[in-house]
């Protein structure tokens, strides 16, 4: 009775969504923990990233026949801005060094914890 | 014992439901902002780049107290995942509660490595991107010795330096959820069984390994956990905390990094496969790599219902090194809930706190 007159229809529902969860989970692990299925998801994963392949494939000769750029050509853009981003980083350090920076704002370092172990 | 007529009280009953229609209109107005919201903003502790050097980036967070203790704290995020988790929001950010009682802190983060980065392995993390992050706190901090710490695999990485380092830097060991033995990860080394699982092929063919090969897995863990997510998001829409916080936990899993190639096979070779690290076989770069090497004292931290790090997964740092201070604290809930969240603030940090004060000195 007690129980009725704290119901929370919202607490109920959490309650129900996590009891779902955990059995959903459980009889998951007890699946997908066996080596059959392991071998299965190896196999679905082989086929997979060979798709895939094939895909990135068709897909950069489509986009060289129409003259675009690639992914892969997209990507090698990318990194290389990237790295000149981290050469203007090291020129901006060797510039303003951080360290003579922070070394003008380097706190003491004598901090000892209070007696109850905390800082 | 209550009545029947306590339990239908109108009046209580009344404001239940206006309370219920009062949240489901929220959760209406909510939802659409947040399926049109941009991305969650993380980070609430101010820090400066020290180092970039492709996937390699060093962080000092700025201190917020006149006085710090003398031993500073380097933060090791484990490779395939952002750092910010240890800094997601003011109030559960572990960066911005360690700041305020007093440490230097430092964190070594990972960008996405290139692809010309397919290559980097345990070498280069053991014997460069950590050494040369240690030498750099170092250098700044004036002091010859420094806390390293570590989550999940960066906690794996803190404690095989921790056994190669040869310049006595490691004074504490703090590790968050860290395999060591990887026996017990048993889903993991089924599904990269070498009956069936060809990690040379993967590797070769795709370079670096792409986020989602993980992800997949962690949601093939628990393949109901998204699912009870959404729905938890969606009764509690009408809680912009819950939101936020939900928000802020999904971006990070959502950049999962994709991991080089050479580290990712070495992982499920030596690592999976042989167990050579609790088995003693463990070799970096020629050198032998022994728990039995580690002497510093070192606090484990592992979660009581942490479904990728078990807690005999962890239990090795506790027995097999020569360290003499070894501690455990198991926190309640999961993995990431040891690093991040609000119920850490209250239960864990403090303890950590604790530990590491006297040994910062």
């Amino acid at each position: 009775m007690a129980q009725s007159k704290n119901f929370d229809p919202v607490t109920a529902w959490q309650q129900l969504v996590g009891q779902w969860e955990r059995q959903i989970n459980d009889a998951a692990a007890g699946v997908s923990g066996t080596e059959e299925f392991a071998g299965t998801m190896n196999q679905a994963a082989k086929l997979s990233f060979a798709a895939r392949k094939a895909l990135d494939e068709t897909m950069e000769r489509m986009a060289q026949s129409m003259q675009l750029a690639t992914h892969a050509q997209m990507i090698s853009v990318i990194e290389r801005l990237d790295r000149i981003e981290e050469h203007l980083q090291t020129i901006a350090a060797a510039l303003a060094p951080a360290d003579r920076q922070a070394a003008a704002r380097e706190p003491k370092r004598t901090r000892r914890p209070t007696p109850d172990g905390g800082a | 014992m209550s009545t029947s007529a306590e339990a239908l009280d109108p009046a209580a009953l009344a404001a239940r439901v206006k309370t219920e229609v009062d949240r489901a209109i929220q959760r209406n107005i909510k939802g659409l902002d947040f399926l049109t919201a941009p991305r969650a903003r993380v980070g609430a502790m101010p820090s400066d780049q020290l180092l970039r050097r492709g996937t390699l980036s060093l962080h000092r967070y700025r201190p917020v107290v006149d006085e710090v203790y003398r031993r500073p704290l380097l933060i090791v995020s484990p490779p395939s995942n952002k750092g910010y988790i240890f800094d997601l929001a003011s109030g559960q950010s572990f960066i911005e509660y360690m700041l305020l009682r007093g440490y230097d802190i430092f964190l070594l983060d990972w960008m996405p490595p290139r692809a010309d980065e397919a290559h980097l392995a345990l070498e280069d993390y053991l014997l460069d991107f950590i050494p040369t992050c240690v030498a750099k706190v170092r250098e700044l901090s004036g002091e010859p010795d420094l806390t390293l710490s570590g989550y999940c695999m960066g906690g794996t990485l803190a404690v095989m330096y921790a056994a190669i380092d040869d310049t006595a830097a490691v004074a504490n060991l703090l590790c968050f959820t860290t395999p060591v033995d990887f026996a017990p990860m048993r889903l993991f080394r089924t599904w990269a069984d070498a009956g069936h699982f060809d990690v040379d092929r993967l590797v070769d063919s795709l370079g670096n390994v792409p986020p989602e090969l993980v992800l997949g897995a962690f949601d093939l863990m628990r393949p109901a956990n998204r699912t009870a997510g959404m729905l938890n998001l969606w009764t509690n829409m009408w809680n912009d905390d819950f939101v936020r916080s939900y928000r802020m936990f999904d971006r990070w899993a959502a950049e999962t990094l994709p991991m080089p190639g050479g580290y990712f096979r070495q992982l499920v070779k030596q690592l999976l496969w042989d167990n050579a690290l609790v088995e003693d076989r463990m070799e970096v770069g020629g050198r032998p790599v022994r728990l039995a090497a580690v002497s510093a004292p070192i606090l484990s931290i592992v979660a009581e219902h942490d479904h990728v790090v078990a807690r005999e997964a962890a239990a090795p740092l506790l027995d097999r090194t020569s360290s003499t201070e070894c501690e455990e604290i198991i926190s309640k809930g999961g993995h990431v809930s040891v690093v991040a969240g609000p119920g850490a603030v209250k239960r864990l940090w403090p303890s950590i706190d604790a530990w590491l004060g006297k040994r910062s000195l």
